[in-house]
């Protein structure tokens, strides 16, 4: 192999092996944000750590709520300073919304809703995410559910 | 093309080609038709396959709005489907009707310009777009209707029946073409809330409901083709000129209607050298804010649709002399109230203003002839006052419900997906392009269908009224 082909496959490799290293880690912390919003917004309702950990896992990989990278990074940040006290800065009503998406979806991907179960019931998620193109029909708040 | 002279011309399969092109057949017999579409059959299964994650083989020559035209600002976007059928394929499919001070805004109350039409010369054609649409809708609106709508309403939720409680008749379920039954190739509507694409393909489309148009033995269908120009001699058009597979061509048509949306008929016209000194001008779009009602012990639940209805109460009034007219939206989706217990002790509406033309923004020729140039500086001072005035009132609106707090969205969203007015309908081409019957004041042989025609855009989801203008069109001049 040349010299310079040789720099070449090197430097594509590097490239390459950076790039999946920071698509992991993107996909690991946005998987931490979602469990760390489940786990608080969700503390009093039963549902298994295993469950929360499987979702977070197919959620941060498929993007149910079409998040873009700024809105992932704002959730992380948002999430921080609401730790340490902040909350009332710019755009955090957004910050809630964006939330309130992830609990929305979460628990659309569990029984919680379509078994009309209370809130002490043991709440599972099955592996599949919530998507209206799955779930065609999939309103619990409708008239098909309420009448 | 089988022919190199037709009788009509059509450019476009969206709603105003195909509503014109349907009357055109009902009352013409034997004619030859040539319709010109510039995107490809990207059918309904095809679409529902790709939102489950499975792109068709084609996927790679399907092209997006973004890429059809050369707009430089990047908050506004102008959404379109450049396929078969337009935007009935994207549509959320809300069917209302103007309300009769739509037509008059400018000698009611100031602003804007007077329709050269009322809403009597358009009721019957209404009621006949409704009747191909199969609209679902209830017995009594604020606009006056001569005949009951084809299918029965949809259901209003808890929160709804108490706002029309309060409202009455200003307060009415959406009549819409999200379908409460079944009819022909369209399932019931069940509120899955993404109707951009129906999973059980409810909505009207041209596609599952109007398809039997293009399979007319008098109509020659040509996709992949874009019209970019005509040929314009004295008072007439000769012929239109058109790219397919990369290569250009040209058609004779004794008539030719343009019925692609705003944007691309006021591109035409440029391109073709027309010079009305409003052709291009005034592109508007309404704007429209989401707020969020919390609300105390009260459970938001059984309403049927993604909409299930519209509040009337900001839409009409001496108020539009200063500001602009509001329909409220009562959406549906499967939202949530992050609080425990709470999840749907909620309800989210969407307020939609109209606009005012404003010739600051404009579509216009680029370096690319296939292109269509846009100029959008923004919305009228009218816009933002319509919101100042809902913001003031929204307690007050709201205050038959149980609320516990209210959130009204700081800003407007980026688009409705409504491109209207590029080619306003008027009196003479001192105040216009085209007359009451869409027809180009100085071109008599042509068509300007669509919403290019508006001289003024309400607040009201304009495809009906597009539909109903194109029978019109068709009905009074063959």
């Amino acid at each position: 192999m040349k010299r310079r082909k040789f720099i070449r496959f090197v430097t594509l490799g590097a490239v390459t092996g950076a790039g999946a290293v920071a698509t992991f880690t993107l996909l690991e912390a946005f998987e931490s944000t979602i469990s760390a919003v489940l786990k608080k917004d969700l503390n009093k309702l039963n549902i298994s750590e295993n469950s929360i950990r499987q979702y977070a896992h197919d959620a941060a990989l498929h993007n149910p709520y079409k998040f873009s990278f700024a809105k992932i990074k704002m959730i992380q940040l948002y999430g921080r300073l609401e730790s340490i006290g902040l909350n009332g800065l710019p755009y955090f009503s957004k910050y809630l919304q964006y939330r309130s998406d992830i609990v929305g979806n979460f628990l659309l991907s569990t029984d919680f809703f379509w078994s009309k179960l209370k809130e002490g019931d043991k709440i599972s998620y099955d592996g599949n995410i919530f998507s209206p193109y799955h779930y065609p029909c999939g309103n619990p708040f409708s008239n098909r559910y309420y009448s | 093309m089988k022919y190199s002279q037709y009788d009509l011309i059509v450019v476009g399969t969206g709603f105003a080609s195909t509503f014109f092109l349907k009357k055109y057949l009902d009352k013409k017999k034997d004619v030859k038709v040539l319709v010109l579409e510039r995107g490809q059959l990207f059918p309904f299964q095809d679409r529902l396959q790709q939102k489950k994650g499975n792109r068709p083989d084609y996927d790679s020559t399907l092209v997006s709005y973004n890429d059809c035209i050369a707009n430089p600002n990047n908050s506004k976007p102008w959404v379109f489907d450049p396929n078969f059928g337009g935007s009935s394929n994207c549509w959320w499919g809300a069917t209302l009707r103007f309300m009769p001070n739509d037509f008059k805004i400018k000698s009611k109350y100031g602003v804007g310009l007077d329709w050269p039409i009322e809403y009597n010369d358009l009721e019957d054609y209404y009621t006949e777009a409704e009747e191909i649409m199969s609209i679902s809708g209830p017995e009594q609106t604020p606009f006056l209707r001569s005949r009951p709508y084809p299918l029965p309403s949809h259901t209003l939720s808890t929160v709804d029946r108490l706002l029309q409680k309060e409202y009455g008749l200003n307060y009415f379920s959406q009549p819409t073409a999200r379908a409460s039954r079944p009819v022909g190739e369209r399932g019931e509507c069940c509120s899955s809330y993404t109707c951009s694409v129906c999973p059980n393909n409810s909505k009207f489309t041209i596609e599952n409901s109007m398809s039997s148009v293009y399979n007319d033995a008098r109509v020659e269908l040509v996709m992949n083709a874009q019209v970019y120009s005509l040929l314009l001699e004295g008072d007439q058009v000769r012929k239109v000129l058109f790219t397919k597979d990369a290569t250009h061509t040209e058609a004779e048509g004794e008539v030719v209607a343009l019925g692609a949306n705003a944007i691309f008929n006021a591109h035409v016209l440029l391109a073709s050298g027309d010079k009305n000194i409003f052709t291009g001008k005034g592109l508007s779009d309404q704007h429209g804010f989401y707020v969020n009602v919390y609300l105390k012990n009260f459970e938001n639940v059984g309403g049927s649709s993604a909409i299930t209805a519209n509040g009337y109460m900001l839409y009409d009034g001496a108020f539009r002399s200063q500001a602009a007219s509001c329909i409220i939206e009562s959406h549906n989706g499967p939202f949530i109230r992050n609080e425990q217990g709470k999840w749907r002790h909620m309800a989210r509406f969407k307020f939609v203003l109209e606009d005012v033309l404003d010739d600051k923004n404009f579509v216009a020729l680029s370096n690319d002839p296939l292109k269509p140039a846009i100029t959008y500086t923004g919305h009228s001072n009218y816009i933002d006052k319509g919101r100042e005035l809902v913001l003031k009132k929204i307690n007050l609106l709201f205050a038959c419900l149980p609320v516990e707090e209210i959130f009204p969205d700081g800003n407007f969203q980026s688009t409705e997906a409504h491109i209207l007015s590029t080619a306003r309908m008027g009196i003479s081409e001192t105040d216009s392009v085209v007359d009451h019957k869409q027809i180009h004041h100085r071109y008599r042989n042509l068509f300007v269908l669509g919403g290019s025609s508006f001289p003024s855009i309400t607040a009201a989801n304009p495809s009906l009224t597009i539909s109903a203008l194109s029978l019109r069109s068709a009905d009074l001049s063959f």
